[in-house]
């Protein structure tokens, strides 16, 4: 007899999912399902605005990376007015998109997954959460908080507030930098990177006290995408697409981000509403990718900033000449990252040009079609929107990176499910390393069905004849 | 700002009443005119906000609400909770103060101030009920701030439980 065990909610991560892990006749782990289950169709509320509106609308996708989608919107419509933004504006724009990048991985980090990291995946789950980490590590709680918060602050400066900034304007921003936001801003610089580092020597602690359970955690050959700048440096806001295959070499290169189209496609199950983009030369599903910050820090030559090229070498030494394949580099690769979006933002601070006010390029016609493409905390994000004669919205094709990690999520479940999940002995702990595998990827499931709502979790535990053996539900 | 007073409102002004309660903190914005009361404006609450929380002494959370309550404008004294999951990247007005309070921050007097919502569907109107509460919501705020002024917060006034249907509930 055939059994499932279902997780629902799956806490810690954004929106709502769940996971049904199915048990063989044997009581062994056959297969293992991350499903989607809130939907809300955001491409088709999208028909019949003005174009000049969408950087405010799709913002509302999401609470936690409304930047994100800000930006990719104005890029998009930068590309139907046909428009470059000036300098200015252009850093002004990657400024924000740091903030945006410290912010949401620091929540990622300090807040949802430090707990599993720092207090032990099979510690007590009464205890296992933020105000578990504060009772055992203020400092770290602290840091965390204080860093989050300094993003968010690089959001308020650049856009006017922390959530839902309203600065992009098609060619450029509305809204220029003070003097004084910006002096702000760099005398809390040192504490912000003390914060990250101190991230960094608490992960590496835990990483070394349990190397194999690192080394073995969701484990699985990929193809990886992303966007690297002309030079092949890790890249966030602008930038072209690569492609590696799983032995790390380059199958894809300075792909024009506006035919990504011809690059990838997304497949679909009929049990989940979040869809399966994959590399469209191989095909759906070996051709499936993953996206985010594990991902980019595969795919680049180098981060392009010192101290985070210094952590690159030993994230790279993990693995030699190929990518680094475990989910749980995930998170090392997000601090690489915030110390990366660290030294970016002040480098893009003291540039003079961040102070300038030549904020808004000349358009002289209407395009027919615009593609923005960023690299969103969570992987590559693309906006695309079809315009009428009157600038009216008539198709859009939004796929976020938390859509192109599901492949990735649903194998990492099943790697997990297999490994510790044993139907005679189902146990809480057991099943927060199936979330944990999630929880790696750090979903927005708000943002990739475009959905309402929030993200608790549920496991269930079926038979052969579909009957629920166990349910563990939280959030 | 280190303001001793703030308003903190939060909810998604393209889904109806969603909004309600930042269609209640922009009225508070034209009549409120003091240095001392700051009125901040969110999608959803996170928990960088402690650090804004830590700095004031009194705090009024602004949201919508739905369910079984009739009262077109709920008010509640709001304390720390206990045994919180925090499971999201999102949290409520007591978990804000247990984070505050378990960081060993100071944790201000806080208010929440909930408006009914009946429609949230995408649009970026309220419901005739809804824009109604929000009228009463703003003379709520501003009492509880008079209150705090005055000195008052302690007395019985903003203390004992009423819940009336259809009108302004203190609970």
């Amino acid at each position: 007899m055939t059994r499932i065990i279902r997780i629902d909610p799956i806490t810690r991560v954004e929106g709502h999912g769940r996971v049904t892990i199915q048990l063989d006749e044997t009581g062994q782990v056959a297969d293992a399902r991350f499903h989607v289950v809130e939907f809300r169709g955001f491409e088709r509320f999208c028909h019949g605005r003005h174009y000049s509106e969408m950087p405010t609308l799709t913002q509302r996708i999401c609470g936690i990376c409304p930047v994100s989608h800000h930006l990719a919107a104005a890029k998009a419509i930068d590309m139907i007015c046909d428009v470059r933004p000036p300098p200015t504006a252009h850093k002004l724009r990657e400024l924000m998109h740091m903030g945006q990048l410290i912010q949401s991985h620091a929540l990622s980090f300090f807040h949802l997954s430090a707990p599993d990291l720092l207090l032990g995946f099979d510690a007590p789950p009464e205890r296992r959460n933020i105000f578990g980490l504060i009772a055992e590590n203020p400092e770290t709680a602290r840091k965390g908080i204080r860093l989050r918060q300094f993003g968010q602050d690089v959001i308020a400066a650049v856009g006017g507030r922390k959530i839902h900034p309203d600065v992009c304007v098609p060619g450029g921003m509305n809204r220029a930098l003070s003097v004084d936001n910006r002096d702000a801003l760099l005398a809390r610089l040192p504490e912000a990177r003390e914060a990250a580092r101190h991230g960094l020597r608490k992960l590496m602690a835990f990483f070394e006290s349990q190397p194999e359970f690192v080394r073995t955690f969701a484990v699985f050959p990929s193809y990886y995408m992303g966007l690297v700048t002309p030079e092949g440096r890790l890249e966030h806001y602008d930038g072209l697409l690569r492609v590696k295959d799983a032995a790390g070499d380059i199958r894809e290169d300075m792909y024009d981000p506006a035919a990504y189209l011809s690059l990838i496609a997304e497949a679909t199950e009929d049990w989940s509403y979040l869809k399966f983009p994959f590399y469209r030369t191989i095909g759906y599903p070996d051709g499936s990718y993953r996206v985010g910050p594990l991902a980019r820090l595969n795919l680049c030559d180098s981060a392009g900033t010192p101290e985070a090229d210094v952590e690159l070498a030993k994230l790279r030494a993990i693995s030699p000449g190929r990518p680094i394949e475990g989910s749980l580099y995930y998170h090392y690769a997000r601090l690489i990252e915030i110390l990366f979006g660290l030294e970016r933002t002040e480098r893009l601070l003291e540039d003079p040009d961040i102070l300038g006010l030549d904020l808004i390029g000349e358009s002289h016609r209407i395009l027919p079609e615009g593609v923005g493409v960023i690299e969103a905390p969570r992987g590559t994000l693309f906006h695309h929107y079809t315009v009428d004669d009157h600038g009216g919205i008539v198709a859009v094709n939004l796929i976020v990176a938390s859509g192109q990690n599901n492949w990735a999520m649903n194998r990492a479940v099943l790697d997990i499910a297999r490994r510790y999940v044993q139907s005679d002995q189902l146990s809480e702990p057991m099943l927060n390393k199936v979330e944990a595998a999630i929880r790696a990827y750090d979903p927005c499931l708000s943002c990739s069905t475009h959905a309402v709502g929030q993200m608790p979790m549920a496991v269930e535990l079926v038979d052969s004849s579909g009957t629920v053996l166990n349910r563990l539900t939280r959030g | 700002m280190d303001a001793p007073i703030r308003v903190i409102a939060w909810g998604n002004k393209g889904r109806s009443d969603d909004g309600a309660a930042l269609r209640v903190l922009e009225a508070l914005r034209r009549r409120l005119r003091r240095g001392d009361v700051a009125l901040d404006e969110y999608h959803q609450l996170g928990p960088e906000l402690v650090e804004d929380l830590a700095r004031c002494r009194l705090a009024v959370f602004l949201d919508a609400y739905t369910g079984a309550r009739r009262a077109a404008v709920v008010c509640r004294r709001v304390r720390a909770g206990r045994h919180l999951p925090m499971a999201s990247h999102h949290c409520s007005p007591p978990e804000l103060l247990a984070l505050a309070d378990a960081l060993g921050y100071p944790v201000p007097r806080a208010y929440l101030v909930a408006i009914r919502a009946t429609d949230f569907e995408f649009g970026d109107r309220l419901s005739a009920d809804t824009e109604k509460a929000c009228r009463c919501a703003v003379r709520h705020v501003r009492r509880i701030i008079a209150a705090y002024d005055a000195g008052q917060l302690d007395g019985p006034r903003w203390q004992r439980h009423r819940s009336t249907p259809g009108a302004t509930a203190m609970v």
